[in-house]
């Protein structure tokens, strides 16, 4: 096959910047793949997922992480999850798709998504100026989803660890989120 | 407000879209000797109540689960969330 | 020395001196200063101007119920008028400026109107400006915004920013005096998660202004230590300078947090902060607000409430004259005169209007039992006072007190409605309070500081306890305790003079008879007819008094009489914090398509559709007007190809097992048969049978389909078929997912599209008509290995695709299409072009579909199948919706070609009036066609079908046009469709 004569374009040019107790950087190299349990098939998707992928389904607002720990898998909906992992470390949506075959619906989501990762002892503070939702560490432990909207923008907030975060919200409004989070960095102090 | 959704817990309502009566689950047949009449009743005819009022919330900034909300509409108390998935079923509704 | 009335004591770093100006007048002050007590220690009482008569006003308070000294702060597009003097934090280099009044504050034209009061009295906005009728635009208006309002904006943009936020707590503690402290020490220790709110900029509440012992310290020493324990709790937030302005449903509260209104400028940083707060139970600590007694002329500079007499004198070290008198009816008042003459400042005479009042010995001072004040004298600032029992007393300051008023406003927001205690002569907290919250301390009704300290404890016990924690209630804390008896007096009976109830709207004992008298007799009536408790200070020391004057002027007790309602906001918050971050460009958030960098490079013109930012057209050098871009755009598009960036149409993936069925019912014609590589128009219709949306599925597996709706209704459809899934058939196998951003999709539209195509996609795939026809879809690879979809469909009438790659790849597309074409002069189209395009076609859109056409109005009346049920599909066969001459829509050309259409004007018929009765059907798209070298359009008219030839007349009103059209068919451009078949 020939090389893509096409280039691939981050959203926002690979995004990175440090804050006063914070930094905040464009997770680039992100792949979601969205699996969705058929009607009554829930047993048969997690017997599928665990023994050809080592993922769990996920309890609502929680995620998983695979066996390897290289895929998280997130719920988003009643019987809906987005399976994230850096490109390349992971099956992609074509293989999940066929080995999962009937007993999932899987569909491609990467590029609908800009990603951004928040961490720093700050990050809970910024999130506080545009997530309604309560991110607090006891409320909001590390595995944590919260879909809601930030400044007018579909987004879902993912702790990854004790003071990090993982951003999603669509990516044709990646500019206006990046101008949100950084706002409330350079807002807070 | 706060809607407190049943799988996600308390979540502001400004994450919501309002839709109306829950009753707007009850769609009727189309075939029926009457469907026009029962279609007509279902699309236009809506109590309004002073007090407990069952209705249709959207959860769009959110997991987009449609909720059926009882609510006092007179004091903007809650008294019970549910799934409207779940609400449609025990209707009877399936398939 | 500047600071010829500072004394000894107080909260006010005395170490650092800032220096400030009032109306460009140089003055001093320290930290822990408000520019009200700083004016006041560099003697300066006069503070502004009333609102009506423009009297001379000094201070009356010492915290937010300020009602006459508002300021405008600071200068040019920072200037924030109507500031309350009494709760600014002095800061080095504050600049400050009187307001309301012509040519200065100490001599005002406008106090003419002073004299001219008889005409000013209650209602006189609806008795004075009526007559003559022609007065009113050339002389009463101008007169009443020229002299209405009291500071003015500065016309300028705000160069500050605000911020908003939310936090969420267990327990939100409204009030950080005596009573909210001892709640935040209890809730806090309990291990629950506190917020702990207040206005001020010191925590401590009352505690500071007063001389109470609590825990054998003064009372300022221990609210400093009780707020540095709280500090020190990981599970308690302290917020000073937040005023809690709001109570909304289910513990929410709304609150502004002043982060740099103390500092000389904001630092880049967020002037305010409006946060949201989530609470899972609230203690509402507010304390009380002390209310004047209305005597003849009791608004002059000088007299003051007496609780902020003392609180100037304690904490702020601040002496509020030099010969006080206290005018009081309750036992509070003589805490000023004792707490005054504690601080050296000389107390004349104490005037208490009970007889039997327990009196004090106050070094110096005469005490006047069952006396009162009849009358003032001094204009800019208070002379003399005179007594009932007869003589004339000098004095500089008058310290009035008529007991207080719990601040019960946020136990009122959801409408809860407070009950009248005779024993405090005050209204607490009633009954409907809002859920989940208490109220504790002087808010409660609870005056003394034990009862506050005790109800607060007891308050956040509950509260903590409420949310399964534990709180320790072991150490007591001891506090002082004080008499607070009182007998009712709202204004002195039988003295001559205007008596002032409410001091900023220029409110007299007077207008509340007048009011009473004119039949305007219940609490709101009187706030509407006089405007007492109207603007910036809500009535806070005025409206009880208004209200009780009230009662007793209709017979009622002043429980019967009741209060006005409480809204939020508390105290005013300025628009731009409620604005938040949402200003200019940042209003809302912008969508960028993925060719949206190269379509900039190219100096395409932006259009806004929603959030979406699009390519409206692309002009090339020399071209001048629209008109020759959009023209330019659709001849080579029609000739050649052009390419357009369609990505903003709504795309939902679709999968399920019962995928096609689920489509057969939200589309009004069948999907069943749809096979797998073929795409299918849609069409979509409301329950009540209007079409609402349309777009095309194509289905890409067994059980994948991708639908793509348009542009505006993407979010709508989403919704719409969430609604069918979960709520009509919960048992179909669905899922939906949104792949609008995920996909760059292009239109490829023209003779030549195919050509262009067979350039990037994979040279394996067949794009020949014969296996990749009209209605076609496919995924393969384009560009070398890019996954792709393609959609052989048209929009344009011409042959066309919709090739649609991952978005990071659209920018690059754009590029390499562009390129790839130039054998073509491959042409990249805006939405102008596009319109343009669907008009010569006859493909209605946003235009056509206003929420009241029906498929048969489009005519497509037979693609809602009758032989299955769909959404819409049975109230679209109401007879009303089916008349036989119903309106069709149709193309409509000029009769006269240089004509111009006009979208919007109505169809007559030749000869007919231009009436409603002779309306026909309206214009709803008009266009230039290049193609056809003249204006065309699209509309409804009754008939439409079978009409066409016939000449009528599209008046339009608006425009000033009447035009002679002919009906045509819709479709002026290749109407077999042969060219999209090609």
């Amino acid at each position: 096959m020939a090389k893509p004569v096409l280039t691939r374009e981050s959203f926002l040019g690979g995004y990175k910047r440090t804050f006063e107790s914070a930094e905040l950087v464009e997770a680039t190299g992100l792949s979601l793949v969205f699996v969705a349990e058929p009607l009554g098939g829930r047993s048969e998707l997690e017997r599928a997922l665990a023994g050809k992928f080592g993922l769990r389904l996920p309890a609502p607002g929680a995620s998983s992480l695979s066996d390897d720990g290289k895929a998280r898998m997130i719920w988003l909906a009643t019987g809906q999850f987005l399976i994230v992992f850096e490109s390349g470390e992971f099956p992609e949506t074509r293989r999940i798709a066929e080995e999962l075959g009937d007993s999932a619906h899987v569909g491609e989501q990467t590029d609908n998504w800009v990603g951004l990762r928040l961490s720093g002892a700050a990050a809970e503070e910024a999130l506080e100026r545009i997530c309604p939702v309560n991110i607090a560490k006891e409320a909001f432990p590390v595995g944590g989803v919260a879909r809601t909207a930030m400044e007018h923008m579909g987004a879902i907030a993912i702790r990854e660890a004790n003071d990090g975060f993982l951003l999603l919200s669509s990516s044709s409004s990646a500019k206006s989120f990046l101008h949100a989070v950084q706002t409330s960095l350079e807002n807070i102090h | 407000m706060i809607i407190s959704h049943p799988l996600l817990g308390p979540r502001d309502s400004a994450e919501f879209v309002y839709l109306g009566d829950a009753s707007l689950i009850g769609r009727p047949h189309a075939f029926d000797d009457d469907a026009m009449e029962k279609f007509y009743e279902y699309q236009f005819l809506r109590d309004n109540p002073d007090g407990v009022h069952r209705e249709l919330w959207y959860h769009e900034q959110g997991d987009r689960s449609w909720l059926v909300v009882t609510r006092d509409t007179a004091t903007h108390d809650i008294l019970n969330v549910e799934l409207a998935r779940d609400v449609a079923r025990q209707s009877g509704r399936g398939r | 020395m500047t600071q010829r009335n500072r004394i000894e004591g107080g909260l006010v770093d005395r170490s650092t001196t800032l220096r400030f100006s009032f109306n460009g007048k140089r003055m001093e002050g320290h930290p822990g200063d408000t520019l009200a007590s700083a004016m006041l220690a560099n003697g300066q009482h006069l503070m502004g101007r009333s609102f009506k008569y423009h009297r001379p006003r000094g201070v009356l308070a010492a915290g937010p119920e300020e009602p006459n000294a508002l300021v405008t702060l600071r200068a040019g597009a920072l200037a924030e008028p109507n500031t309350r003097a009494t709760t600014t934090e002095l800061f080095d280099g504050l600049e400050a400026m009187s307001q309301n009044h012509r040519l200065s504050l100490e001599f005002d034209l406008m106090a003419v109107n002073d004299f001219l009061s008889p005409f000013l009295s209650a209602g006189f906005y609806y008795k004075t400006f009526m007559w003559p009728k022609s007065f009113w635009e050339k002389v009463y208006e101008p007169f009443i915004r020229s002299s209405a309002g009291l500071g003015a904006l500065s016309g300028e943009p705000d160069p500050d920013s605000y911020d908003k936020g939310f936090i969420h707590c267990d327990i939100l503690i409204i009030g950080a005096g005596p009573a909210g402290l001892a709640a935040a020490l209890t809730a806090g220790e309990s291990g629950a998660s506190v917020v702990l709110a207040d206005e001020d900029f010191k925590i401590g509440g009352r505690l500071n202004a007063e001389t109470h012992l609590v825990d054998d310290q003064p009372g300022a020493d221990w609210a400093h230590a009780a707020a540095e324990r709280l500090e020190a709790m990981n599970n308690v937030r302290v917020m000073t300078r937040t005023t809690i302005y709001g109570a909304f449903d289910h513990g929410i509260f709304g609150a502004i947090e002043r982060r740099t209104d103390h500092l000389p400028d904001s630092g880049g940083k967020p002037r305010q902060i409006l946060w949201r707060i989530y609470s899972k139970r609230s203690i509402l600590c507010a304390g009380a607000t002390e209310r004047p007694i209305a005597f003849p002329d009791n608004d002059r500079p000088g007299i003051m409430l007496a609780g902020a007499a003392r609180a100037y004198a304690n904490r702020f070290g601040a002496a509020p004259g030099n010969r006080v008198a206290v005018f009081t009816c309750c036992d509070d008042g003589w805490r000023t005169a004792s707490d005054l003459a504690a601080n050296g400042i000389r107390v004349s005479a104490v005037v208490d209007t009970r007889e039997g009042a327990s009196a004090p010995s106050i070094p110096g001072a005469i005490s006047k039992l069952g006396d009162a004040i009849v009358a003032t004298r001094g204009r800019k600032r208070l002379t003399s006072i005179k007594l009932r029992s007869g003589g004339w007393i000098e004095v500089d300051c008058l310290a009035v007190s008529g007991g207080w008023n719990p601040n019960v406003h946020l136990s009122c927001h959801l409408r809860g409605r407070p009950t009248w205690r005779p024993d405090i002569a005050a209204f607490v907290p009633g009954g409907s309070i809002p859920p989940n919250m208490r109220v504790a301390g002087a808010a409660n009704g609870d005056l003394k500081l034990s009862d506050a300290v005790s109800g607060g404890r007891a308050a956040a016990a509950e509260a903590s306890g409420d949310l399964g924690f534990r709180p320790r209630l072991e150490e007591e804390i001891k506090s002082s305790d004080e008499l607070a008896g009182i007998e009712e007096c709202w204004s002195v009976r039988n003295a001559s003079g205007r008596a002032w109830v409410d001091f900023q709207n220029d409110v007299t004992v007077k207008d509340i008879d007048v009011s009473a008298r004119e039949g305007f007799r219940s609490s709101e009536m009187l706030k509407r007819y006089t405007t007492a408790g109207m603007a910036t200070d809500q009535g806070k020391t005025a409206n009880v008094v208004a209200l009780a004057l009230l009662a007793e002027r209709t017979g009622k007790s002043i429980a019967e009489a009741g209060t006005t309602i409480y809204r939020p906001p508390y105290t005013p918050v300025a628009i731009g914090a409620l604005a938040g971050r949402s200003r200019g460009k940042d209003f809302r958030p912008v969508r960028l398509t993925p060719s949206h960098r190269w379509a900039a490079s190219q100096g395409a013109v932006f259009i806004e559709t929603g959030n979406w930012l699009r390519a409206q057209w692309y002009p090339r050098p020399g071209e001048t007007h629209w008109r020759q871009s959009v023209d330019r755009e659709v001849l080579a598009t029609r000739r050649s190809v052009g390419i357009c960036d369609v990505t903003t149409l709504g795309k939902i993936e679709i999968f399920g097992r019962d995928a096609a069925e689920f489509l057969d019912r939200v589309y009004a014609n069948g999907f069943k048969s749809l096979a797998i590589g073929k795409i299918r128009y849609g069409l979509m219709l409301r329950e009540e049978g209007i079409v609402y949306d349309d777009g095309t599925t194509a289905r890409l597996g067994e059980r994948h389909y991708v639908m793509t709706t348009t542009t505006a209704n993407a979010v709508l459809v989403y919704r719409n078929l969430e609604f069918a899934r979960q709520c009509l058939w919960p048992d179909l196998d669905v899922h939906l997912i949104s792949i609008t951003d995920g996909w760059a999709q292009f239109s490829v539209a023209g003779p030549n599209s195919r050509d262009l195509l067979r350039k990037v996609v994979e040279p394996s795939f067949d794009l020949s008509n014969e296996s990749f026809p009209f209605m076609a879809c496919a995924e393969t690879t384009a560009f070398g290995g890019v996954t792709s979809r393609l959609f052989r469909i048209s929009f344009s009438g011409e042959l066309a695709y919709e090739i649609a790659v991952p978005a990071r790849y659209g920018n690059s597309m754009m590029d390499n299409l562009i390129s790839a074409g130039r054998e073509f002069e491959a042409t990249p189209y805006g939405t102008e072009a596009l319109g343009v395009m669907r008009v010569e076609k006859g493909h209605f859109a946003g235009n056509e579909l206003d929420g009241r056409t029906t498929a048969r109005n489009l005519g497509l009346g037979r693609m809602v199948s009758k032989k299955k049920d769909c959404i819409g599909g049975v109230l679209s066969e109401r007879p009303a919706l089916n008349r036989a001459d119903a309106a069709k829509l149709s193309g409509f050309k000029p009769v006269d070609k240089s004509e111009a259409l006009t979208a919007g004007a109505h169809f007559l018929s030749k000869g007919q009036d231009a009436t409603m009765d002779n309306d026909q059907g309206w214009m709803s798209s008009v266009a230039y066609s290049p193609t056809f070298g003249h204006s065309i359009g699209l509309g409804f008219i009754m008939n439409g079908g079978g009409r066409r030839g016939e000449t009528v007349r599209a008046v339009d009103f608006v425009r000033g046009k009447d035009v002679e059209v002919e009906i045509v068919s819709p479709h002026f451009y290749d109407p077999e469709g042969e060219r999209q078949r090609g």
